[in-house]
């Protein structure tokens, strides 16, 4: 083992250490002997998502005054601010973003985690942006079937049918999951993480400035905040 | 049971649609499926359909009409739908009109349970849309038996290409009576072993590139960056085989790396030069098979999205793949021709960012100088162009060797940029300039033309001993940045053809 892969595998040491041991596919920070929350807390909304339990979603996305907070509490990292008090915040890694559910869920005393990607598109799903119409159907083309150039990211303003903002807006979100292929995981789940928005983009978990960086692949969203949910 | 009542009210309907009187909606027509083709990109965020389709967010709906509510393997259903299925439900076309209006009041009227759940949060608010969607789902159930569902969902970035190899086994191909040979592969600036012409029938060769992100120094001045390399390289290392022959390609991924690759193989036909199907996440693998059916030295590159393309070749994810004519190298008139060694040059040029005092930056992990990188990058000024991965590289004891009487092969590429190899004190007794062997070759050259984004091949026979330069002919370029090589030849110096007849102080 040569030193670059001595190196390569410290970084992933830490790595799943800074991510609490992440393993699964809704990995984050688990704050135990917490009692879950009986009623959704300000701020947040009751969804049926299907669970057996509902999941309880921030309406808006943690904005900078709720981050800076945190700051001030010396619980969260200090980073640039770009945006205003009442917008959501960005130019925060997904490390930062689990600083501030453990600052959070101690005050709260409740658990609260990031969304899966799955609970996000059911959150999401009367407003995400209709697919393009398939170029092939043959399914040795599938690999170019809706290829196409990156459209802008238009803003949905209203609330959705469970009362949920920004879920489409110039910042995107955090979610808890690692990309899949079935039930299996693909991918390198310590270091790569899905956030979504106009669509689904694989992030470094270490990357703060997304403008034009730290996408595993493809284009990156411009700006990368978070809401929380917990399970109610 | 709401559910048993409901279910033969169903069953009426269907009887009823079949005598061709619509009557659970006479204020609407029957739905249209082309229209619903149209209105289900709504759905595809979440659901696929047809040949190849996979449960995603939501399951596959491949043959849904006429199917077990709740069926379709592999996919985890909320407890509404696993109750609709134990009842033995089965969907047809009114049932998903009517379920699409609102999934949730749907499956509690359905089961007759208040608190039954279900994923599915997405409703249609218009009839006629739901009608027409039903119906085109219904266009997927008339041959059920051929789609199985598949249960593997697949990442995407944005739509793009996915890297969606299902099983290399299911091409057509017939490989039998083809010779597999495993291409053991070398380090640059050598080539690996191979015949100049071709003995036997085509064969299929295999090449195993694993990608490996690691940090390089760059210049003698030890600034470095964390290079994306094909098998630990830069430039990866030369693939050779010969027109005809197939080429199979495993790539490797491995979990350790942080980022997306694939490879653009310039002499493959198809799929973004093979990039489109060899997308792979950090943990993935693929095996691609191409024919290289073009003669000549042509590029391979990595080619993710947008500036990751870009990104990645100048970090150093590119090479060269070589494609002999089965007879070999022939001159314009067809006579034979042949090299005693071969050198494998790559251009490559970095973009390395500056601190506040002008110094280098560093970086410790692969993607981390990304947005510094691209800065530097559209700005088109390199902080170094290089051969084969750092200044100096193929310089003192790395210097290419060879003697008096050889014939060298030259195989230059840049991935990126324009660039002109000159060999100073020699020629290009043969020049394949843009890369073609089916070209006929330009001769005597002092210098010569590599577009970027190709490959071209010089061959000369050393007449001299001493020591050549090797270089871009742009002297800023290779003497300030870097793009030079030495070749040491040894052998007898001939004063017929140069002779320092006289060198000491000026003579009156």
């Amino acid at each position: 083992m040569g030193p670059s892969a001595t190196k390569s595998l410290l970084l992933r040491v830490a790595l799943l250490l800074l991510l609490g041991g992440a393993s699964g596919n809704a990995a984050g920070p688990m704050i135990t002997g917490l009692m879950a929350a009986q009623s959704p807390p300000s701020g947040f909304v009751s969804v049926d998502v299907g669970g057996d339990a509902p999941l309880l979603v921030q309406k808006q996305q943690v904005t900078t005054s709720d981050w800076l907070a945190c700051v001030a509490d010396q619980a969260c990292p200090q980073v640039p601010v770009k945006s205003k008090a009442d917008e959501p915040m960005f130019g925060i890694n997904l490390l930062d973003v689990h600083a501030y559910i453990r600052w959070k869920g101690k005050r709260d005393r409740i658990s609260y985690r990031l969304p899966t990607h799955e609970e996000w598109m059911l959150l999401a799903a009367e407003q995400v942006p209709q697919a393009d119409e398939v170029l092939f159907d043959a399914p040795e083309l599938s690999w170019a079937s809706n290829f196409r150039m990156s459209d802008p990211n238009p803003v949905v303003e209203e609330p959705n049918q469970f009362g949920i903002e920004q879920l489409r807006d110039t910042t995107w979100e955090w979610t808890a999951s690692c990309s899949e292929a079935g039930e299996t995981r693909s991918g390198n789940c310590e270091s790569l993480r899905i956030a979504m928005g106009n669509h689904k983009a694989l992030l470094s978990v270490l990357v703060r400035d997304t403008a034009k960086a730290g996408c595993g692949g493809g284009t990156p969203p411009a700006r990368v905040g978070f809401r929380l949910v917990a399970d109610g | 049971m709401y559910y048993l009542k409901h279910l033969q009210t169903a069953a009426a309907v269907t009887a009823v649609a079949l005598g061709a009187v619509v009557f659970s909606a006479p204020s609407f027509a029957e739905g249209d499926a082309a229209n619903g083709e149209n209105i289900f990109r709504k759905c595809r965020a979440c659901h696929q359909i047809g040949e190849g389709a996979r449960n995603g967010v939501g399951p596959n709906l491949t043959g849904v009409v006429g199917r077990a509510m709740g069926s379709f393997e592999g996919y985890k259903y909320a407890n509404g739908l696993k109750a609709a299925n134990e009842a033995g439900g089965v969907w047809d076309e009114e049932m998903i009109v009517e379920w699409l209006a609102s999934p949730k009041d749907y499956i509690r009227s359905f089961t007759g349970n208040d608190k039954a759940r279900t994923k599915m949060t997405f409703r249609l608010k218009k009839e006629q849309d739901r009608r027409d969607v039903a119906a085109y789902l219904a266009t997927f159930s008339k041959d059920d038996e051929a789609s199985m569902p598949a249960t593997e969902e697949r990442m995407t970035h944005g739509d793009a290409p996915a890297g969606d190899i299902a099983d290399g086994t299911e091409a057509k191909v017939d490989l039998s009576g083809y010779e597999r040979v495993k291409q053991k592969l070398v380090m640059p600036p050598f080539a690996p072993k191979h015949e100049q012409v071709a003995t036997g029938k085509p064969k299929v060769v295999e090449i195993d590139f694993t990608i490996e992100e690691k940090k390089i120094q760059i210049d003698p001045d030890g600034t470095e960056i964390v290079a994306l390399t094909f098998n630990g390289s830069v430039p990866g290392p030369m693939i050779v085989v010969h027109e005809g022959d197939y080429v199979e390609l495993t790539l490797k991924n491995p979990e350790t790396n942080l980022m997306e690759h694939n490879i653009d193989l310039h002499a493959a036909t198809g799929a973004l030069g093979g990039a489109g199907i060899t997308t792979l996440l950090p943990g993935e693998e693929a095996l691609l098979r191409f024919k290289a059916t073009k003669p000549g030295v042509f590029i391979y590159h990595c080619a993710p999205e947008g500036s990751m393309t870009p990104y990645h070749v100048t970090h150093g994810m590119n090479g060269i793949i070589m494609v002999l004519p089965r007879e070999g190298l022939k001159d314009e008139k067809g006579n034979s021709l042949s090299y005693d060694k071969l050198y494998y040059i790559t251009e490559q040029e970095y973009y390395v960012p500056r601190d506040e005092n002008g110094n280098f930056k560093s970086y410790n992990f692969a993607g981390e100088d990304f947005a510094e990188w691209v800065d530097v990058m559209r700005g088109l000024i390199p902080s170094h162009i290089v051969f084969n991965g750092a200044v100096g590289s193929l310089v003192g004891d790395n210097a290419l060797k060879a003697s008096v009487g050889e014939t060298v092969l030259f195989v230059h590429s840049q991935a990126n940029r324009d660039t002109r190899p000159h060999l100073i004190g020699g020629h290009g007794d043969y020049v394949w300039e843009e890369g073609s062997f089916n070209n006929p070759p330009m001769k005597d050259l002092e210098t010569w033309f590599i577009r970027g984004g190709s490959a071209g091949a010089a061959l000369y026979k050393f007449l001299q001993p001493g020591v050549y330069v090797y270089l871009n002919h742009n002297l800023i370029e290779a003497v300030e940045l870097g793009a030079a090589a030495h070749v040491v030849v040894d052998g007898k110096w001939d004063n017929s053809l140069m002779e320092q007849v006289y060198h000491g102080p000026v003579r009156n």
